[in-house]
């Protein structure tokens, strides 16, 4: 018994070293497991600036030129997430707004001041678009707010000449007021929303690809029959020896990503910083699990890699971090529970931004570990196609 | 040579691309089911258009007719869907962590008696930000209800609401895409992507595919009949530039019309766009094609850069927000500025006029990676010339 414990170690540690071997001898391998992953962090981390949507161009047309019109476009300035601009006419502001160099405008129309003095209620338009959804709902809120304190703001200088004091004239301006909550990301901070999901996300495709890659040139090359040799004809061993280099350099960028996201950047992290860490690691097998199945259901490798490509990339819509799975069509939210992208993601918001502990997602947990076991049932598959060569092309 | 030489030439590597093409399975796998798999895909996945129902529960600790108005309101929107008049705040808090609902709206048990008394009252809501697109329906839906039955309110109290005898009136109007849809926003600047992504990776997959086939793992064939530099580039490119037009085609003009897209353009307008966008994208992909001496090193490459590029294109994060670099990157890359400009077209009806600075840039882009491309291939031809040379006097020695 001993003897072969000893044995089955020895097979893995030589399956171990001559994939280290093969890695280190392709400039490819340092490519896709080293350069790219590493890219990706600093991408995503330097891609959102400091990670809020503010000073957006907006235009202002001001037809009337008069002291209040002027007034008004100095309030409008003032909010942080807009930038004026001053355009001639509409006409012009519109045509820049085509252009994509500004987002939104508002007209103030000629004869402004001397209605607003002679009682005959001018209209100031604003106009935004939802076709850049974040744009579009960032300047709907903050212009509708401005816009209404402006309106407000003659009646309550009216209203406190006229003695009626500015609580029941702000009741009458708005007598039921809401008050938004945002948890997890109060500051509407881009890179909290979106880095610290998507270099997983882009991390996920690196790991499927080498991993369908590793597997399955060796079939094209034939290389396989000294590899099932080195693990001693144990498809197991053969495996895990295989796949355990790049678990290894996997898991140490994923403990890295989640230091300089949370501990350098000083993003704000509601759990402890060794739950991010079981959780890439857990993610990162899993992930490596759903690329194994992938190359032993189809041990071709042209095949699988488009399919570990296409599949990786879904993954970016079906974390379901911009567009919610829920609201996607049933085929697609039950496809979601099979990718392991979307339970990590679940988990990390679960635990990181609500601050809640296991009990609210070990559904997701087990998803992750149950992600481990099919590949397992296609491992006599696999070892058919290391020694007999089926499926390659002659 | 003379011209009609020179153009059977051309003409017989654009056919030999075609011929070298079309028995690459993998590669007709990206192109084809690519293109149209992902056109269709993406289309079927973000047919929902808008978010709907979002679930919520509302805490009413009030209890009478005023908060029951409001909790109508809300049902009425499409926005939200209300779940459950939790009991307690603490049983709806334990929804909200459980993820059954993403909100929570909690009614104060002041709220008719402050109404009465003439003071603002207050709604607090409480958002999950798993997703922007919740916090935004959401709020959307309380702020309006808000808005709505604060004018009831007026109205009940006095015939003249404030809005009327207002000095100032503002009117908000949105413009395009007036149902916030994200399909509408996200898959305009996903089809520009894909046709991209895989011209790019099917380039790059055929350069390998032919390193492979040759010995000496060389781009440019050797011992094979004599071509000129330009009669290969060329007749590379117009083999690429051929397939991706009609595809093109396909995804610009015709899925638009299937999936009901906003589609404010005009067909010639969209033949315009096309072709500088068609040749920066191919003769950047044969750029980098030169880098890729396997058929699976595009892939490991390239596959990760579809989402960098696409936060590149300053659709969902605006690029004045972006750092001085990624700004600059926005306009090295044919995707990023095609899919800006192409966005712009179809879902806002600009002229070609108005995505002028997003056509001068493609063009521009155009020339300069087919500059770069027919020195790479320079570059290769040489190589293949000097190791031929070598042989042959390693074949004359011995």
């Amino acid at each position: 018994m001993e003897k072969n414990n000893t044995g089955m170690l020895n097979a893995l540690k030589s399956v171990f070293l001559r994939e280290w071997g093969r890695m280190t001898s392709r400039r490819i391998y340092f490519g896709v497991c080293v350069v790219i992953p590493m890219f990706i962090l600093v991408f995503m981390l330097t891609i959102f600036g400091n990670g809020k949507i503010e000073q957006l161009p907006v235009g202002a047309v001001d037809m009337d030129n008069s002291s209040t019109s002027r007034n008004i476009s100095r309030n409008v300035s003032a909010v942080p997430t807009i930038n004026l601009q001053h355009f001639a006419d509409a006409a012009t502001a519109q045509d820049e707004l085509l252009k994509g160099k500004i987002y939104g405008y508002f007209v103030i129309p000629p004869n402004f001041e001397s209605d607003v003095l002679g009682m005959r209620s001018p209209t100031i338009s604003y106009y935004y678009h939802f076709v850049f959804i974040s744009v579009g709902n960032i300047l709907m809120a903050d212009l509708t707010t401005i816009f209404k304190t402006i309106a407000a703001a003659p009646i309550l200088q009216k209203g406190e000449a006229m003695g009626i004091s500015p609580d029941l004239i702000m009741f009458k301006l708005m007598p039921v007021q809401t008050h938004i909550e945002k948890i997890g990301n109060p500051w509407l901070n881009y890179e909290l929303y979106l880095s610290t999901v998507f270099v997983f996300v882009l991390l996920q495709i690196q790991i499927l690809l080498i991993t369908v890659y590793t597997i399955g040139i060796e079939l094209k090359k034939r290389t396989a029959h000294a590899w099932l040799k080195a693990a001693n004809k144990n498809v197991f061993i053969a495996v895990t020896g295989k796949l355990l280099p790049y678990t290894i350099i996997f898991v140490a960028e994923a403990l890295f990503f989640n230091v300089v996201l949370f501990v350098f950047c000083n993003n704000p992290l509601s759990c402890s910083i060794w739950q991010l860490h079981g959780l890439a690691v857990l993610f990162v097998l899993a992930t490596q699990a759903f690329g194994l199945f992938i190359i032993s259901l189809l041990p071709l490798l042209r095949i699988s890699i488009s399919m570990a490509s296409l599949l990786g990339s879904l993954g970016a819509t079906l974390a379901g971090l911009t567009f919610p799975v829920e609201g996607m069509p049933k085929f697609i939210h039950v496809m979601s529970y099979l990718f392991p992208i979307r339970q990590f993601t679940v988990i990390f918001q679960t635990n990181a931004l609500w601050g809640l502990g296991f009990s609210y997602c070990w559904q997701s947990y087990a998803l992750l570990v149950a992600a481990l076991i099919p590949p397992l049932f296609l491992m006599f598959q696999l070892k058919r196609e290391m020694i007999y060569y089926n499926f390659q092309e002659k | 040579m003379t011209i009609k030489e020179r153009f059977k030439d051309l003409l017989w590597v654009f056919l030999h691309e075609y011929k070298q093409l079309l028995s690459n399975h993998g590669v007709l796998l990206i192109f084809f089911g690519g293109v149209i798999g992902y056109g269709l895909f993406y289309n079927y996945m973000y047919g929902p258009n808008t978010l709907q129902k979002v679930h919520i529960a509302v805490v009413d600790n009030s209890k009478n007719e005023l908060s029951r108005e409001y909790i109508r309101m809300l049902n009425a929107t499409e926005k939200v869907d209300v779940v459950t008049t939790a009991f307690t705040f603490e049983e709806a808090k334990e929804a909200l962590e459980r993820g059954k609902v993403h909100g929570v709206v909690l009614i104060p048990n002041d709220f008719e008696t402050n109404i009465a008394r003439n003071i603002p009252s207050d709604i607090q809501v409480f958002c999950s930000m798993n997703s922007f697109l919740y916090y935004v329906e959401i709020a959307e839906a309380a702020t309006f209800c808000s808005l709505a039955l604060g004018t009831e309110i007026n109205l009940k109290h006095s015939t003249v609401s404030t809005a009327q005898i207002a000095p100032i009136q503002v009117m908000g109007m949105p413009l395009y895409n007036q149902d916030d849809g994200y399909g509408n926003f996200l898959i305009p600047i996903v089809m520009v992507l894909v046709l991209h992504q895989t011209l790019i990776l099917g380039i790059g997959m055929m350069a390998g595919t032919e390193c492979e086939k040759n010995r000496y793992h060389l781009l440019v064939p050797i011992s094979n009949k004599p071509h000129g530099l330009l009669r290969i580039v060329f007749g590379k490119a117009l083999c690429y530039i051929s397939l991706y037009f009609v595809l093109c085609i396909f995804i610009f003009g015709l899925v638009p019309k299937l999936f009901h897209l906003p589609y404010l353009t005009t067909f010639p307008d969209i033949l315009i766009f096309i072709v500088p966008f068609l040749l920066a994208t191919t003769f950047f992909g044969m750029s980098m094609s030169v880098l890729f001496k396997t058929y699976e090193s595009p892939l490991l490459i390239f596959v990760f850069s579809t989402i960098p590029l696409l936060f590149l294109s300053g659709a969902s994060f605006p690029i004045q927000n972006m750092p001085l670099f990624w700004k600059a990157m926005h306009y090295v890359f044919p995707a990023p500025i095609a899919s800006f400009g192409y966005i712009r077209l179809s879902s806002m009806g600009a002229s070609i006029n108005q995505i002028g600075e997003e056509m001068t840039v493609l063009w521009i882009q155009a020339i300069v990676y087919m500059i770069i491309a027919i020195f790479a291939y320079h570059y290769n031809i040489r190589r293949s010339e000097h190791i031929e040379k070598e042989l042959e006097t390693i074949n004359n020695q011995n």
